[in-house]
């Protein structure tokens, strides 16, 4: 288990983590998935702290799908607060949203976003999309050392 | 011309034409009354002169008197100059009543005395003279002649103090005309000014609360705006989410558990599927119109049309071969605007025009450019007076359209044919009027059905400081 990587994805629906989860489940399972509903706790969980505190069952991602609109502290806070952590800014960050607007696609990328996706409607089209994030993000690219 | 604007222009010509009226009898006034001065001064000096006259004659009798006396030649020196004066001064007599008849009638039987006094005082100083006696017979008859010259000359007197008082009086007459007329002018003009100050006043306190209105309604509209297009975005923002998982999950559906349905289940759940995706394209689409609501005109930069046809006419290349369409477009001009804007205008409007087709007819498009300087006041457009507007039209050989839904087309949602027909979602050519809306243009449709349609765009030609 120690050897898989890990994806952290941040989404406050259960019905769209249900689906990103079975959208993932299509593909072989080279990676641990670990689900968390806002920004508090995806910064809870970069920094190991209160129901994360788990080092070894809540290992440090190797990217991040981040949602923008979440409850208490929103994607974009997360993303600048991340981006603005010299410790944590290394791990890449592709904002996975429903928001087409072009003021958040300049936003995210303005705070450093690694990556910007509108989520497919469908449910293929998920599938698909993660499909190529997970393989590029995880298969090329070469990533900093955990 | 609004009511009230009109009634002061009316009001103010009455009142100018009264002013000047009033102003120009009054100006008739003083020169009667300066005539009828001169003519009192006149009469005067008529009386004066008729006084010397009388004088003279009366030195001329004392100087006989003198001579007849005393035999002293002395005398004799101021008779003749009385007797010079007393001629020279009938004569300016004369010339001072050349315009009465009456006068010179008088004036002529006083000359006759006169010159017979003369004369016989004369024959009285001759005769006294050769004979050294003085001739008492002749000397009463010159007696009888000056008391008949003195009659006359009261007579003539007379006349002229009556003509003094009918001129006085007239004179008087005309001065309290005057000062009646002048405290009519000062009332009217008085009136006037009350009148005027009232209508600018009231006029003022109007246009003021109008003014009070019309911000408040414009606050109130902008906020309703703001709210609307809120709203809008919003909803269609938010109605996506749960529309999005309905189609992921009948998609899940679809491919997960197609074994579990039949083909009639499988049908349905097709059908829902596709009025899921038209819903999410419907939303789409009030999304970018309340986004294009919202965005209004910024970010005006100078935009050649011919680059920006150029790309559309990429952009809907595919379309183009299609259709075997043929385009063709004049030079454009550089305008300013919003480019991304102006490239969806005609974006639209081209693709409207490759959509809308006869059944195997290639589709002609002609794209025309014109600068128009508006100074005709055709109010049938809306075009304002005294602004230069920039023209351009879309021809095509389309389908065309009834001329009775020319307005209703550009309506968000209208269309005019049913969606198996030609698709579309009737976006398009509200997104278009927006468009024009944003940077202060009309745009306007005409057409004859099956003969193909046209779009005019108006845009205001606008300068780069402005």
């Amino acid at each position: 288990m120690t050897d898989l990587r890990t994806i952290l994805i941040a989404d406050d629906d259960e019905d769209d983590r249900f689906l990103v989860k079975s959208a993932l489940e299509e593909s072989v399972l080279r990676f641990v998935v670990q689900f968390v509903e806002n920004g508090t706790e995806v910064l809870d969980y970069l920094e190991n702290k209160n129901k994360f505190s788990d080092t070894k069952q809540f290992q440090k991602p190797s990217l991040i799908l981040l949602d923008l609109n979440m409850p208490r502290k929103d994607g974009r806070e997360t993303l600048k607060e991340i981006k603005s952590n010299p410790r944590l800014k290394t791990v890449p960050i592709i904002v996975l949203t429903t928001s087409k607007a072009i003021e958040d696609v300049n936003l995210c990328y303005g705070l450093g976003a690694n990556g910007y996706v509108v989520k497919p409607s469908t449910f293929t089209g998920l599938s698909e999309t993660l499909q190529v994030l997970t393989s590029f993000w995880l298969d090329i690219v070469t990533l900093p050392p955990i | 011309m609004s009511k009230s604007l009109r009634y002061i222009i009316a009001s103010f010509i009455v009142f100018a034409i009264i002013l000047i009226r009033l102003s120009w009898i009054s100006y008739k006034q003083i020169l009667i009354n300066e005539k009828s001065t001169l003519m009192v001064e006149h009469t005067q000096k008529v009386l004066l002169v008729s006084e010397q006259f009388i004088s003279q004659m009366k030195d001329i009798e004392t100087a006989q008197r003198g001579f007849l006396l005393t035999k002293n030649h002395s005398f004799l020196e101021p008779f003749n100059r009385g007797k010079k004066g007393a001629i020279t001064t009938i004569d300016s007599l004369k010339e001072l009543v050349s315009d009465n008849p009456t006068q010179l009638k008088h004036l002529s039987m006083i000359e006759e005395l006169c010159l017979q006094k003369i004369y016989f005082i004369s024959k009285n100083i001759d005769e006294a003279n050769s004979t050294g006696k003085v001739n008492l017979t002749a000397l009463e008859n010159g007696k009888k002649i000056m008391d008949t010259l003195r009659k006359q000359v009261n007579i003539f007197q007379a006349h002229e103090k009556d003509l003094l008082a009918i001129r006085m009086q007239s004179k008087i007459y005309g001065q309290s005309l005057m000062a009646i007329y002048q405290i009519i002018l000062l009332l009217v003009s008085l009136i006037f000014l009350g009148l005027s100050f009232y209508l600018v006043y009231s006029e003022l306190k109007r246009r003021n609360s109008l003014e009070k209105t019309l911000e408040s309604k414009i606050d109130e509209l902008n906020r309703s705006n703001t709210e609307l297009d809120q709203f809008a975005y919003v909803a269609s923002h938010d109605l996506q989410e749960p529309l999005r998982k309905i189609r992921a999950f009948s998609d899940k559906l679809q491919i997960k558990h197609k074994s579990n349905l039949n083909e009639n289940g499988k049908d349905i759940l097709n059908k829902m599927a596709n009025s899921a995706a038209r819903m999410q394209a419907l939303l789409d689409d009030v999304l970018s119109f309340s986004r294009m609501v919202n965005e209004q005109s910024s970010n005006l930069t100078i935009v050649d049309l011919n680059d920006v046809l150029q790309h559309v006419l990429k952009d809907l290349s595919v379309q183009i071969q299609n259709k075997n369409a043929q385009i063709y477009i004049l030079s454009l001009p550089q305008i300013f605007a919003n480019e991304i804007q102006i490239k969806q205008l005609f974006s639209h409007l081209i693709s409207n025009a490759l959509k809308y087709t006869h059944e195997g007819v290639a589709p002609h498009i002609k794209i025309e450019y014109q600068q128009i300087n508006n100074n005709t006041s055709d109010t049938s457009m809306k075009l304002k007076n005294h602004t230069a507007y920039h023209h351009f039209s879309i021809t095509d050989n389309g389908i065309g359209f009834e001329n009775q839904y020319a307005e209703k087309i550009f309506v968000i949602f209208q269309r005019l044919h049913k969606q198996s027909e030609y698709e579309g979602n009737g976006i398009g050519l509200a997104l278009c009027k927006r468009i024009v809306v944003n940077h202060q243009g009309f745009i306007f449709a005409k057409s004859k059905l099956h003969e193909g349609s046209t779009f005019d765009i108006y845009l205001p030609i606008k300068k780069l400081l402005e």
